[in-house]
């Protein structure tokens, strides 16, 4: 799931606008941007992502950097894209299921361990995204964008210790609503919440 | 399982890391619902492997559009609504002031402006060699092009009395027309020609005839002003690179 080496000649041949570069870009790229972004706006995801390439080709002669490089530059691209989406629909996220909705989505079964190991990849974005947006955001970074910690903080704009503390309430809540321990309502503290959007 | 069955999770941060990174390990050494969590995150790190290439050919020719020389905003955008963007509006801006030079150039031209811009707007252009009709010295229902277009001999014909200028032409307007034909009618090739009568104003002056030609003098401003007083204004002679 890496260039590697190829990465600094896809690069520049991307730069001159070769069309084998930008579509081993999008190969290599859109599945992870598209995974985070129906995690954060599923109905808007496909657009979004467009726009995510398109903009990342704007900027793609003025970038600099490594693949690691490229790659949380990419999601910064993203995540921003997220926020203007929200701006632009005048709210904060994607509205969240309620409560009572979680445990439907979340095939049944005699064992919850063998409910859970079923669950398909729309289910556990779904899941993530009842989750308060910080925590949400912070967990598809980590998980589905696979950026460590200090680049997701860089990325949401917060401190190394603030998105370790986010991810652990991220993963409590989850497995608390796997257990179908509580409602996804009262997870995070208010002030997290005033400073989730990007 | 019931709600109040449910022990409180207990993880800690080192615990989440792994789950994170998705080095759960045994899931019998992990706190109740971590395993659950392991799954989930498992399924969200496969999601990020599923490709979806049903877009992949407009957006990279996007893309490409972008990047080639002279692409830019206009190219992009597939899916997004496209927006204004400033930089058409120099074009936009330089299209504008084309289309009304145009515009008031012909109006100008043809003397139809009113009589306070004609007047500027002469003046103006008179300064790189371009003459056009003044309200002030034909009227605004005339044509002065008419008499613009005739030969250099018509301003000979219209000086007034006393002028020294060798011409054959006669000193009243009266006797531009041949004397074989009675005003208003002039002659042509063929014999006589009456001009149609045009109510308002009524013609005075046919078109000059190009037989009375002989003038050595450039016509003068004195030139001008008594053509208009003597002729009634319908044969001033602007066109011809005289000032006024």
């Amino acid at each position: 799931m890496a260039l590697g080496e190829q990465f600094t000649d896809v690069l520049s041949a991307a730069r001159a606008g070769a069309p084998w570069a930008l579509e081993t870009l999008y190969r290599e790229y859109h599945p992870s941007v598209l995974a985070f972004l129906r995690g954060r706006a599923p109905a808007e995801a496909e657009d979004l992502a467009s726009d995510v390439f398109i903009a990342v080709a704007e900027g793609l002669t003025r970038f600099e950097g490594d693949e690691d490089g490229f790659r949380s530059w990419l999601f910064t691209i993203t995540y921003r894209q997220v926020g203007q989406l929200r701006r632009r629909m005048g709210r904060r996220r994607t509205d969240p299921f309620p409560a009572d909705e979680v445990g439907e989505r979340v095939p049944p079964g005699d064992a919850e361990s063998d409910a859970m190991a079923a669950i398909s990849t729309q289910q556990a974005l779904d899941l993530i995204a009842t989750l308060p947006p910080a925590q949400g955001e912070v967990l598809l970074l980590r998980v589905v964008a696979d950026l460590p910690v200090d680049e997701v903080a860089r990325i949401v704009n917060k401190r190394p210790t603030a998105v370790r503390a986010l991810q652990h309430r991220a993963i409590v809540g989850l497995a608390r609503r796997a257990a179908r321990d509580e409602p996804p309502k009262d997870e995070s503290p208010k002030e997290e919440k005033t400073e989730s959007s990007p | 399982m019931a709600p109040d069955e449910m022990p409180r999770i207990d993880l800690d941060p080192q615990a989440a890391e792994r789950l994170i990174a998705g080095r759960a390990g045994d899931p019998a050494d992990l706190p109740r619902g971590a395993a659950e969590v392991a799954h989930v995150l498992d399924a969200a790190r496969r999601a990020a492997t599923e490709r979806d290439d049903s877009r992949m050919a407009t957006t990279v020719a996007a893309m490409g559009d972008v990047l080639a020389p002279g692409g830019g905003a206009a190219a992009r955008r597939p899916a997004a609504a496209r927006r204004w963007h400033p930089a058409a509006l120099p074009r936009v801006l330089a299209a504008g002031a084309a289309g009304l030079t145009v515009l008031f150039g012909g109006l100008a031209a043809a003397g139809a402006l009113p009589a306070a811009a004609q007047n500027p707007v002469a003046d103006l252009v008179s300064h790189v060699g371009i003459d056009l009709p003044r309200p002030a010295s034909t009227g605004p229902s005339e044509k002065p092009v008419e008499t613009a277009t005739t030969s250099t001999s018509t301003t000979s014909t219209t000086l007034p009395t006393g002028d020294t200028t060798p011409t054959t032409a006669p000193t009243s307007p009266t006797t531009v027309t041949a004397p074989a034909c009675p005003p208003p009618s002039y002659e042509g090739s063929n014999g006589c020609i009456t001009p149609l009568p045009v109510p308002e104003p009524p013609p005075t002056a046919p078109p000059p005839i190009p037989t009375t030609t002989t003038t050595t003098r450039p016509p003068s401003p004195t030139t001008t002003t008594s053509t208009t007083v003597a002729s009634g204004g319908s044969v001033g002679g602007h066109a011809h690179g005289d000032t006024p």
